[in-house]
């Protein structure tokens, strides 16, 4: 009997905590999660866009975070939000967002595709330069990882990389 | 009698159910959405549908705002390629449009060779700014709230919403590449009517003012300044630049115009302890280096 009430006890706990754990979603391409609450610290592994993280602890703008691998790390307050992004998905995510057809919001990301075919035929038709087309076509293979860009932002001190 | 007291009655009905309906939405999107702006844009989505707007998918997007970018770089005579712009240029507005509303799109951000002062946005993810903008720009902060400005139309749909409401989609019953590519005399028109907007006619005045708020309130977001488009528009209500015909002040509010409107949303922001960066020695050195500032090449 006593020992009923115990694990019942500890069922209602477990419920409780289950309930209580509160979920965010990456609202950033991509961000870092971290072995500490600052930008130079470790980056313990990159989550995408729309990816949910279970939230453990809360200090001073930075979250502790758990991804759905098990993983936990600190990830800058801003880079979440309550709401699930519309052209997030967290499976997409982790496979490299490259994938066309389901998602087609994240379709977009696989990048370095030149101007569209469609787009291509309008130039041609309407003469502008092939040496504009090509300009064009180089800004859009002009390609800059998420890990420069927060670089950039590093050297420059902005936002999380603030100190 | 009775027949008539019976219509009214159902009009009335359907009013009622009609408004009940639209409170409904906004209550339940209010529970949900805490944002005010996600709010808004969900009630604001559910009016589109129920307007009968054709959706317009994010590659028919890419082949919209590809073919409106090719006519701006015709217009503005050419991209500048030169290395250190393009990747300056490339990372800010990554920076800023990796945490917009939609940082999901592959934005492609180019300067145009143009001295006239102005910016631009075509839908799928190009933004392009003049020579003649950078040399009134004088940080990184300024030029992130430009370049925010611009993702802001861009997130926002805007110039996609004006083709959706237009002609050119008169009969369609769905945007597809197909279509679009299948058919070169409407794809013409929808390009047509967007170069219009962009070129002639400018934006709605709101459309303006809400990509200004959006924009100060992404670049805070990103930790610049809010007050570096505020500094801009300062900039060029007193100096308009050359060329002035194919500058941003034909279609645009006015600059006092566009300050007062930010003036709420400014005041609104608040300044995490770490605070806001303004960066302008970073700004110059890179405009240094691309031959941009204090070359006059009229």
């Amino acid at each position: 009997m006593k020992k009923g009430l115990v694990l019942g006890g500890l069922l209602v706990l477990l419920l409780g905590a289950i309930a209580y754990a509160e979920t965010v979603y990456v609202r950033a391409r991509s961000a870092s999660l971290r072995e500490g609450r600052s930008s130079l610290d470790r980056v313990v592994t990159r989550v995408g866009l729309g990816e949910a993280l279970e939230i453990l602890d809360r200090e001073e703008g930075w979250l502790l975070v758990k991804t759905e691998e098990g993983e936990e790390g600190w990830i800058f307050g801003r880079n979440v939000s309550d709401e699930r992004p519309s052209g997030g998905n967290s499976l997409l995510s982790r496979l490299g967002r490259g994938f066309r057809g389901e998602a087609a919001e994240v379709a977009a990301s696989a990048g370095a595709r030149g101007l569209d075919k469609t787009a291509e035929a309008y130039a041609d038709r309407t003469g502008v330069s092939l040496e504009h087309v090509a300009a064009i076509n180089r800004v859009e293979k002009f390609l800059l990882s998420d890990e420069e860009v927060d670089r950039f932002l590093l050297e420059g001190g902005v936002g999380e990389f603030n100190r | 009698m009775m027949r008539r007291k019976r219509v009214v009655l159902r009009t009335v009905g359907l009013l009622v159910l009609f408004l009940a309906g639209c409170a409904e939405l906004e209550e339940v999107a209010r529970e949900t959405l805490g944002d005010p702006e996600r709010r808004e844009a969900v009630v604001r989505g559910a009016g589109s549908v129920v307007g009968g707007l054709l959706p317009i998918g994010i590659e028919e997007e890419r082949a919209i705002g590809g073919a409106i970018a090719t006519q701006v770089v015709v217009q503005f005579g050419g991209i500048d390629e030169d290395p250190v712009l393009m990747r300056y240029l490339g990372l800010l507005g990554r920076a800023l449009s990796n945490r917009s509303e939609r940082p999901e799109l592959e934005y492609n951000f180019a300067v145009l060779k143009s001295e006239a002062v102005n910016a631009f946005a075509a839908p799928g993810g190009y933004v392009f700014v003049t020579r003649g903008l950078l040399r009134k720009v004088t940080s990184e902060a300024e030029l992130a709230g430009v370049l925010a400005h611009e993702i802001s139309h861009i997130t926002e749909k805007h110039i996609l919403q004006v083709i959706q409401r237009s002609k050119a989609l008169s009969g369609l019953s769905k945007v597809t590449l197909a279509t679009l590519g299948g058919d070169p005399d409407r794809f013409d028109a929808i390009i047509g009517t967007a170069m219009k907007k962009l070129f002639d006619e400018g934006l709605d005045r709101q459309k303006e003012f809400d990509a200004d708020r959006k924009g100060m309130a992404l670049a805070a977001h990103v930790g610049y300044d809010p007050e570096g488009i505020v500094s801009v528009l300062e900039t060029l209500r007193a100096d308009r630049g050359p060329d002035e015909e194919r500058s941003l002040f034909r279609t645009h509010p006015s600059a006092e115009q566009r300050l007062n409107e930010l003036q709420p949303v400014l005041s609104g922001l608040q300044e995490p302890p770490s605070g806001w960066v303004r960066l302008p020695d970073r700004f110059r050195e890179a405009m240094e280096a691309a031959g941009v500032s204090g070359r006059d090449e009229g």
